[in-house]
């Protein structure tokens, strides 16, 4: 999908310095994040390259959608830094912010608005110019097969347009950064490629840095450069999936028997069975 | 019907609406669990006979008429007070959900019939709302146990308890009224259809909240036709017609009109039954609008000073209360309080209180500005999320908040201040300062709100949700009104006076404008540090 890079009108204030990458789009370092007793983030560290997609592996409540929000700044973490195109992250960094582009882990949209104005609502936010929205936003539309459902109310959509609807929204503004919790959920095998191939051909092609969570693991197998496992809040294991193979001592498997092992949930025979009887 | 599953249903209701805060959501905790409400309930009545009894008997010795009137006058019109309460209360809060979760999604399924849901979620309204009639009936029982009337006291106490559910009932079929009203227009487009529906939406609960409410009803039709009249003739007030007998010892009439009475709330629980059985779970309509313009902007809003982005904020937060059922009722119900006290104030053939009018001016729209601000964080629900990924400040962000509840709060004194000068034409002076003294009630709502609402919200979506953690609410509500009374009394008190322009008026308007001045700019700064905290940590 070809999406023209127009320039930005920011109206957001500027409260740093020019952002950098330092080959790094984004940097976790130690952070920990606890939930009254609850450790949801356990010392995590890791790395999205500029240009790669680095897919987040975990069972569930492992704490991945928590790293993203620290990430996005609106959880913030009790220690540890986040830097994002070589800027610290903060919620007060504002043009940090305009550089990202996030699906939450289930949209979190306006129900009660059209999807064209909920995508025009961003593109506010983001202090696009009127020309530059109505291009992206028809070009994804269309891709996506919305175009002709953007004037009906949100509250009317399915769970796969909703995805869409919030995948727009994080694309449309051509960040640098893009935080996707879970980004395929729902979407339909068509809209699924379309968006793989585009994360893709915006790292490659533009140096995007992917940080993308999910649980397809034949999704992340095809599309991550890197993969990180995480598991009760901590980084257990980080490389690429022959790396992965190489640590678990499972050379030739699938990545399910990778994960399963590194995780220590291998051994599911007799919880089958249990339940089976 | 199956009286286990109506209770644990009621119990499940009931535990959703208490765990609404972070610090009640451990289940093991005694705030978390419904026999809260019961503590509650005994402590508020034992609380209220302690101080109304041993004062009652002090007055009986002094002025014992006085004390023999309390009876007739509190004691029959417990049961109506209690609907009221239930009526107005629960269209202002029990409204706050989206209408996917008002359609009981998540019972839907279960195998639970429409009666013993209705029977179930009545039962959870009247318990929330019975520490009001608790109250009451520990007063009650005073002036029974002081005047000798400990029959009629049971008697009102049971039929109050009674009225609970008569107003529980109601409110149940307007949670199945509303869905269908909304829907008799969704196979229309365009905004003037949206439109449509929300005033179709605001005169159903408008209609219904006049139909109910005792104090409207005995001041128009008691009017027309007389007290007895009314009181016999409408059912809402069949307990009171029993009770008026029961005080003058005529129980076989009392007991006709308890008879009435139950059988009318059966009726209730009846029809409310039939209407969940037609409106169990109406599919969400599609609504299409015209062709959107992207980048249009909004142009009256940027014009104000506000950013694109706190502009966005703005029309969409109006955008939302044209186009969300639970917002709906926000806008109602300052309305029908304003009506009441206007009522209140000119009397239908009575004399015209200017300075009450004025004075209950300025409380409604500080009220509205109130109930606006304090909710206006909580409906982001978590949506509020998203929000903050944008790249939008926490000023921008409160600002846009800000704007929102002054606009409406605003256009609302303006349209109070032009009704009171078409119908009661106070003189010219006052009825500017009330329009000045309004407009700073909007903004100490306001900003009273936000300061409340940034620190304490709610972002839960649950089957009884509130925008703002309950306890948080009252302090906001009640501190608002005190600082609105604080400023309202002696600025319209100065300017209705006799000589307005003389010292003692003067100081009473100097005075209101420095303690405006000084609440301004004490909760600018509160509301500004809680948007602030809000943008560092959104609470879980």
């Amino acid at each position: 999908m070809d999406v023209p890079r127009a320039p930005l009108r920011s109206t957001a204030p500027v409260v740093g310095p020019p952002l950098g990458t330092n080959g790094t789009a984004l940097s976790i370092r130690r952070a920990v994040k606890t939930y009254g007793p609850v450790l949801a983030v356990s010392d995590a560290s890791l790395d999205v390259p500029v240009g790669q997609v680095v897919g987040l592996l975990g069972p569930n409540g492992a704490g991945k959608s928590t790293l993203m929000k620290i990430v996005l700044g609106i959880v913030r973490a009790n220690s540890g830094t986040v830097h994002v195109l070589g800027r610290e992250m903060s919620p007060e960094a504002i043009d940090v912010k305009a550089e990202i582009g996030y699906v939450p882990e289930a949209p979190l949209l306006y129900e009660f608005l059209t999807g064209a104005e909920y995508l025009d609502f961003v593109a506010d936010m983001y202090g696009m110019d009127p020309r530059a929205r109505r291009e992206r936003i028809g070009q994804y539309l269309t891709a996506l097969e919305l175009a002709g459902h953007e004037n009906s109310m949100i509250s009317g959509y399915s769970q796969g347009m909703k995805q869409k609807v919030a995948l727009i929204s994080a694309l449309v503004h051509r960040p640098r950064l893009l935080v996707l919790d879970e980004p395929l959920n729902g979407l339909d095998p068509r809209s699924a490629r379309i968006v793989k191939d585009l994360l893709r051909s915006l790292a490659r092609q533009e140096g995007v840095g992917v940080l993308f969570s999910t649980h397809v693991l034949e999704i992340a197998q095809a599309i991550c450069d890197e993969l990180v496992i995480l598991h009760h809040g901590q980084v257990l294991a980080t490389g690429s999936v022959a790396d992965l193979r190489g640590r678990a001592g499972l050379p030739g498997s699938g990545l399910e028997e990778v994960f399963l092992s590194l995780t220590g949930t291998g051994d599911l025979g007799e919880i089958v069975q249990a339940l089976a009887r | 019907m199956n009286l286990l599953r109506v209770r644990r249903l009621a119990e499940v209701l009931l535990a959703s609406e208490l765990r609404s805060g972070r610090s009640r959501s451990d289940p093991r905790s005694l705030l978390g669990r419904p026999v809260i409400l019961a503590v509650l309930d005994a402590v508020l009545f034992l609380g209220v006979f302690g101080v109304a009894y041993p004062l009652l008997n002090l007055v009986e010795g002094t002025a014992p008429a006085l004390v023999a009137g309390l009876a007739t006058q509190i004691l029959v019109f417990l049961p109506v007070i209690a609907v009221a309460t239930v009526l107005l209360a629960g269209v202002m809060f029990e409204f706050s959900t989206t209408a996917r979760v008002g359609a009981s999604d998540a019972a839907n399924w279960l195998p639970i019939s429409p009666t013993e849901y209705v029977a179930a979620s009545s039962t959870a309204v009247a318990f929330v709302y019975s520490p009001a009639p608790a109250l009451a009936l520990g007063g009650g029982l005073a002036i029974a146990l002081v005047t000798h009337a400990l029959g009629v006291y049971l008697l009102a106490a049971a039929l109050t308890v009674v009225a609970l559910y008569e107003g529980a009932f109601l409110i149940e079929m307007l949670r199945s009224a509303t869905p269908r009203a909304s829907a008799v227009l969704s196979g229309r487009t365009g905004k003037v259809a949206l439109l449509g529906r929300a005033v179709l939406l605001i005169v159903v609960i408008l209609a219904f909240q006049l139909l109910f409410n005792p104090i409207i009803l005995l001041q128009f039709l008691g009017v027309l036709t007389g007290f007895a009249a009314v009181t016999s003739v409408i059912p809402l007030f069949w307990s009171t017609q029993a009770l008026l007998f029961g005080t003058r010892g005529a129980w076989l009439l009392a007991a006709v009109f308890v008879v009435a009475q139950l059988g009318f709330v059966g009726f209730l629980l009846w029809a409310a039954a039939r209407l969940r059985v037609r409106f169990w779970a109406p599919a969400p309509a599609e609504v299409r609008l015209e062709a959107h313009r992207y980048g249009e902007g909004h142009r009256a809003l940027s014009a104000a000073g506000l950013s694109p982005a706190e502009a966005a904020l703005v029309a969409k937060d109006l955008t939302g209360f044209t186009r969300r059922r639970e917002l709906l009722p926000m806008l109602v119900t300052p309305v029908v309080i304003a009506l009441l006290l206007f009522l209140e104030s000119a009397p239908i053939g009575g004399t015209v209180d200017h300075l009450q009018i004025s004075i209950w001016t300025t409380w409604s729209v500080g009220f509205f500005a109130l109930m606006v601000s304090l909710t206006s964080i909580g409906q982001e629900r978590r949506s509020i999320f998203g929000l903050f990924a944008f790249p939008l400040t926490a000023r921008s962000f409160l600002r846009a908040k800000a704007a929102t509840a002054i606009l409406l709060s605003g256009t609302f004194a303006a349209g109070l201040t032009a009704a009171a000068q078409v119908l009661y034409r106070p003189p010219v002076l006052p009825a500017i300062v009330g329009l000045a003294v309004a407009l700073t009630a909007a903004a100490i709502g306001t900003l009273m709100g936000l300061s409340v609402a940034t620190r304490y919200p709610d972002f839960q979506e649950r089957p009884r949700p509130q925008f703002v953690r309950p306890w948080a609410m009252l302090t906001g509500l009640f501190g608002g009104f005190g600082l609105i009374f604080l400023i309202a009394v002696p600025a319209t008190l100065g300017a209705y006076s006799s000589r307005p322009f003389d010292s003692g008026a003067l100081a009473l308007m100097a005075f209101a404008a420095a303690a405006a001045a000084v609440s301004l700019a004490l909760l600018a700064r509160a509301a500004r540090s809680g948007a602030e905290r809000l943008a560092r940590e959104i609470p879980a």
